[in-house]
Order: structure tokens, then C-alpha cells, then sequence
């Protein structure tokens, strides 16, 4: 695993442990620190970028910008099914990346401080930049 | 020469650059006797340069002075050599474009770009990527295999050819071509209806003047030059030559060349098909917008080159490098810049400086009756007013240039190979400024004499023939009606070879 992914992931680890301070907000934290893992982005650049985005997409879309929130737009599936915490990380990483493609192909996409993401992986940079910085 | 000679031919080609050499050469063993005018020599003469000093106002432009020059081959004496063809669309009214739409197709082209590519020491006038593809050592991968958002364009490099120095003991040495170095065309002189020319005046720095007749006069001088000389061609039309509608020297158009974007790959990547490695690569590519997906979108044509990120960003924008006067200084700058680019990439791991890539738009202005071409009240040492340029841009241009990103930052995104961040003059869609620091040309001056089949709308009809006046023509990029997104010069050289062979059909 390449250093900047590494640092990465234990970030996600890090705020995992933190997850007790976030139970008032957060149905779920197990699940969180899966949702919160854009993997192509992640691979892509670094985790100062990864916050820059998930804050300009706080700004750009205040309403969203809470953890339940975020929790719940990025559970919803195209099927109508949800996401569930006991659905292992690989599972979720896979729906979530099939999500993001999608997004691509049918044009759902937002320009964050230049950045031309899928929504979804730009929800996924938001909820780990307040995971983060909670 | 004496004094007040007369010079006599069958045709007058006025400029002896790309356009003007291309089509002298063409009348070669023919049995027409043809004048060849060159206002500066064989060599750079700072004397004679100085007769291209103008002002500029608008958006910030290059110094007049230096981006043109004015000696026998013009400006392929500095020439990059970078050829590619314009596209179907390019020649399309298109209804989100005003003033677009040209009286000829692409196909009416065709047959010049194959006489063209030799001209222009080019390769096989293949225009598929996949062409080019089999000749290469190195496999070339599309960044999109799906074509049809996100095409690949290729673009050809001459070696770059100097017309000067290659052709000129073919045109010397021709027995039907008479070149005339140093001479200046300061006046053309109609007959008393103004339907066809007599003759020109020709003076140079003796002091002497000169009288050439012909039966054909075309105009090659280049865009500001061309419009200059008929607007200040005024005695006999107060308004100047075949300016009527008061369309010359408007339409003034030029190819933005910007810094717009960053593309980070998942994985690095040589990208071998965009590489450009100057004065190796023959062919490469650059990505394209499908015909279908800028009528959706209503955009102006433009693609995108690929460099990588670190070795670009040391790259000055080429409007703070070409800011002199004196162009060999420029091009020294210009020169020193792409060195020390290359020098910085040489010293980076190659898995770090592939990761990234610059996008870099290159795209059509879209025609702007403001954009234009005036004449100054100072005059030059030949007694001619000097060009002003009003170089003016509209909101069509940026608008085209995000909606491009936003495309290839959803096609990246959607091939999971990477994401597309935008430079900070493209982050807000409603902001319409152009950074001037940054805001670039490509040297290419064109549509001051734009082609139209309605004098009201053009000075030029499909055969580049001046609208009302017979024996009156202009070769070169001054008669595009729209710009394209490709460097003008390979197209520039086949439309001249088209008007060679439409004068030579009136003989």
C-alpha cells in the first residue's frame, strides 16, 4: 500500500475511534467509516485534497453537510435498497464505486473549487472531512 | 532599378509568405509570367519589421511588431510547424455561433490539404489516429476508446518548414516567377468604377517608387497587413478597397491558447499518443469535442493537449514569454522556456511527473465584428497608417472552454482513470473575465477579409475574390470565416492553392 494511502486509511481508522463523540449525530459511525472512503479519489490524490473537496461541498451544499445527512443520501441506492453497516467494507466500496460510475455516465456530477467529481464521491470527501474534523 | 519603372506580368502576388510562396510556386513552368512582391529581403532587417508596429487595445495582445515577420517566407521564419485539418463543423452555420457558416464545405478543401502536406514537408495526409498508430514504436492507448463524446485529433509537424530558406531558390531560380525584394505595396489602384485593379505602387527605402500592372492581383500580406492595405487603399472608395459594408478588417479572429486544467491519474501514464516531443514527433494527438456533443452543448470548437503537470507549470503563459518587440528575443525566451520545461521533467521520477497532466485548450474565437482591425492615425516610414488591433473576446469562448473540462472531467471520471480539476479562471461559471497574464494567443491572424456569398456579410466570395471588384483576390487565413480549433497555416496553404488554381481558370 502506497504511504499516501496508507495515511489515508488510518485517517478513516482514526476517526473510527472517535466515533463515540459523533453518536449523537450518526445512527451509525460503524457505517460511516465505510461511506466515508472515496476509493478512486483516495488513489488519486492526497488527504489535504480530500478535505478541500468535502469542505467546498459543505459550502456548496450546506444542507447536506451533516453526518446524518450524509449518511443517509449516501446509503440510498438506485434500487431503492439501502446500505446496511453490516454489509462488509468491500461490499460497500463496490456499490458505492458502481454508484459513482453512474453518476459519470448520467452526468450527475458537481465542479467543487474546480474539482468535476461524481455527487456521490463528493459526499463520500464531505463525510470524511467532518468525520475528520469532529 | 530605375525610378518610376513600370513592372508587367500576367498575375501579382502581394507577399511572399506560406500563402503568397505556395501560390507562386504552384504557377511554376506555366506559361504566365508572375510578380512576386516582398516588402523586406531575404533576412531579418530590423527597418523593415518596424513597418508592422501597431496599437493594440482590448484584451491584451502580443506587440504588433513582433507577431508577424516581415521578410521573404514571413512568419514560418518562426514558425512551430504545427499542422492539423479543420473539421466538417468548422465550415457550419451553426445557429449558437453568429456570423458562422462558410459558402464552402470541407470537401471543396480536401483536394488542396493533399497538395498542402508536402508544401509543409508534412507526412501521408492521414488524418486517423489509428494511422498513426501502426507507424508508432510505442502502442498508443486512447484515453477513451468510445468516441463519440471525446475524439482524438491528430496533428502533424513539418520539421518546421521556413518557407524562406526552403523555397527560396525554387522561386529564384523559377524563369516565369519575378521576385521583387524589398517592395513594399503602399497603394492599389482601381479603375474609375472600381470593378477591377490596374495596378499597385510599390516603394522601398531608396526612396524609389514603382508601378506594377497585372491582369490578377491577390493579395497575401496576412490578416492585419491585408485589411491595412485595402483600408488604406482610399482615394478612389473613401471607405477603401471592397469595404462597402464596412467589413474589412472586422472579424479580426485568433486561436485562444490557455492553460485550463489538471488531470491526476489514478496511475501514472506516458500517454504516448499525446506526447510531443518537438522536432521528434511527426503525429500525435490531442483530445476533441464530437461534432454532435458541441451542437448539443452549443460550444465553439477546441481540443486540448496533454503535457505533464510539473514540467508545464514552469511554462510562463506565452503572453508574459512574447512580450518584447524584437522577435528573435522572443523567440529566445520562448526557447530557453521550453528547455528549462524539459530539463525540469528529466529531473522528476517518472511515476510523479506521469500522474499528472496539464490540459491545455486550444479553441476558435468566435467571429466578433468588434474584433477588428482599424487603421492608426500615425503612419509608418513608407508614408502607410499603421494597424490598430482591437482584440475582443465574448462570453461564447469561456463558456466553451469549461463545458470542454466538464466534459473530459466526466469522461475521465466515468473511465476511473483519473479527475479533471479546473484552473482557478474557469471555477466560477459567471465569471466571464479573461485573466490577462494568462489569456493567450496563438500568433494565428485570421477573418479580416472573411469569405461570404453576401457582400454584407464578407469581403471575399467562395473563391476568394474580393465581392465587386474581378481581378482582386486574397490568399491566406484573412478569408476564414470561422477560425476552427487546429493552427491555420496547413489550411491557409491549401486555400491558396485553391484560389491559384481559380485564377488560373480566368486567364
Amino acid at each position: 500500500m502506497k504511504r499516501r494511502h496508507f495515511i489515508f486509511y488510518t485517517v478513516i481508522s482514526t476517526a473510527a475511534v472517535s466515533i463515540p463523540f459523533l453518536n449523537c449525530s450518526s445512527p451509525d459511525p460503524e457505517l460511516d467509516k465505510k461511506l466515508a472512503m472515496p476509493e478512486t479519489l483516495a488513489q488519486t490524490y492526497d488527504e489535504k485534497t480530500i478535505m478541500e473537496i468535502g469542505q467546498a461541498y459543505g459550502k456548496t451544499y450546506p444542507d447536506e453537510y451533516s453526518i446524518s445527512d450524509l449518511e443517509k443520501l449516501l446509503t440510498k441506492t438506485e434500487t431503492g435498497k439501502s446500505i446496511a453497516g453490516s454489509e462488509s467494507t468491500e461490499m460497500i466500496n463496490s456499490t458505492l464505486n458502481a454508484m459513482v460510475k453512474k453518476d459519470f455516465q448520467t452526468g450527475d456530477t458537481v465542479v467543487l473549487n474546480g474539482w468535476i467529481l461524481s455527487k456521490t464521491e463528493a459526499r463520500q470527501c464531505a463525510l470524511f472531512t467532518l468525520i475528520k474534523t469532529k | 532599378m530605375a525610378n518610376n519603372s513600370i513592372i508587367e506580368g500576367d498575375i501579382c502576388i502581394i507577399g511572399a509568405g506560406a500563402a503568397g510562396i505556395s501560390i507562386a510556386m504552384d504557377w511554376i513552368n506555366t506559361p504566365h509570367k508572375v510578380i512576386l512582391l516582398e516588402g523586406g529581403g531575404f533576412e531579418y532587417d530590423e527597418k523593415v519589421q518596424e513597418l508592422y508596429s501597431g496599437k493594440t487595445t482590448g484584451q491584451r495582445y502580443y506587440p504588433l511588431k513582433s507577431a508577424r515577420l516581415h521578410y521573404f517566407g514571413g512568419t514560418t521564419g518562426h514558425w512551430a510547424g504545427w499542422c492539423s485539418t479543420f473539421d466538417e463543423i468548422d465550415f457550419e452555420k451553426r445557429d449558437y455561433i453568429p456570423h458562422s457558416g462558410w459558402p464552402i464545405k470541407k470537401s471543396d478543401i480536401d483536394p488542396y490539404y493533399k497538395k498542402a502536406n508536402p508544401i509543409a514537408e508534412l507526412g501521408p495526409c492521414e488524418w486517423d489516429w489509428k494511422y498513426w498508430s501502426k507507424q508508432s514504436k510505442t502502442k498508443w492507448n486512447p484515453l477513451f476508446p468510445d468516441e463519440s463524446v471525446i475524439w482524438n485529433k491528430i496533428w502533424q509537424f513539418s520539421p518546421p518548414t521556413s518557407f524562406g530558406k526552403k523555397y527560396r531558390d525554387t522561386i529564384v531560380k523559377a524563369k516565369n516567377i519575378h521576385l521583387y525584394t524589398y517592395a513594399n505595396v503602399t497603394d492599389i489602384i482601381a479603375v474609375e468604377n472600381i470593378s477591377s485593379i490596374k495596378e499597385v505602387i510599390v516603394k522601398n527605402y531608396a526612396g524609389k517608387q514603382h508601378t506594377v500592372k497585372a491582369k490578377h492581383f491577390i493579395l497575401a500580406c496576412c490578416s492585419i497587413q491585408n485589411a491595412r492595405l485595402l483600408l488604406s487603399s482610399n482615394k478612389q472608395a473613401p471607405k477603401g478597397l471592397g469595404n462597402d459594408n464596412d467589413i474589412v478588417g472586422r472579424y479580426f479572429m485568433e486561436h485562444l491558447e490557455i492553460k485550463s486544467a489538471e488531470m491526476t491519474l489514478v496511475k501514472p501514464d506516458p500517454l504516448p499518443m499525446y506526447e510531443m516531443n518537438f522536432g521528434v514527433t511527426k503525429a500525435r494527438c490531442e483530445l476533441a469535442v464530437t461534432a454532435d456533443m458541441q451542437r448539443k452543448l452549443r460550444i465553439l470548437n477546441g481540443t486540448s493537449s496533454l503535457t505533464p503537470w510539473l514540467a508545464a507549470k514552469k511554462f510562463k503563459p506565452l503572453i508574459e514569454i512574447w512580450s518584447s518587440d524584437d522577435p528573435q528575443k522572443n523567440m529566445d525566451s520562448l526557447m530557453s522556456a521550453a528547455r528549462a520545461s524539459g530539463e525540469t521533467a528529466k529531473e522528476i521520477p517518472e511515476e510523479k511527473l506521469l500522474k499528472s497532466y496539464e490540459l491545455y485548450t486550444r479553441i476558435e474565437q468566435a467571429p466578433n465584428p468588434n474584433s477588428r482591425v482599424t487603421l492608426d492615425t500615425e503612419k509608418d516610414s513608407l508614408g502607410m497608417p499603421r494597424a490598430s488591433l482591437n482584440w475582443e473576446l465574448t462570453p461564447l469562448e469561456k463558456t466553451s472552454i469549461r463545458k470542454i473540462y466538464e466534459l473530459i472531467g466526466e469522461q475521465i471520471g466515468r473511465s476511473g482513470k483519473g479527475r479533471v480539476r479546473l484552473n482557478d479562471f474557469l471555477k466560477d461559471p459567471n465569471d466571464f473575465n479573461w485573466p490577462p497574464e494568462s489569456t493567450s494567443g496563438g500568433w494565428h491572424h485570421m477573418g479580416t477579409t472573411r469569405m461570404s456569398d453576401d457582400p454584407k456579410s464578407g469581403v471575399v466570395d467562395k473563391n476568394c475574390t474580393v465581392h465587386g471588384i474581378n481581378n482582386l483576390h486574397v490568399a491566406g487565413s484573412s478569408c476564414y470565416t470561422t477560425a476552427a480549433a487546429v493552427n491555420p497555416t496547413l489550411t491557409c496553404i491549401a486555400l491558396s492553392l485553391r484560389l491559384s488554381d481559380h485564377v488560373k481558370t480566368l486567364l
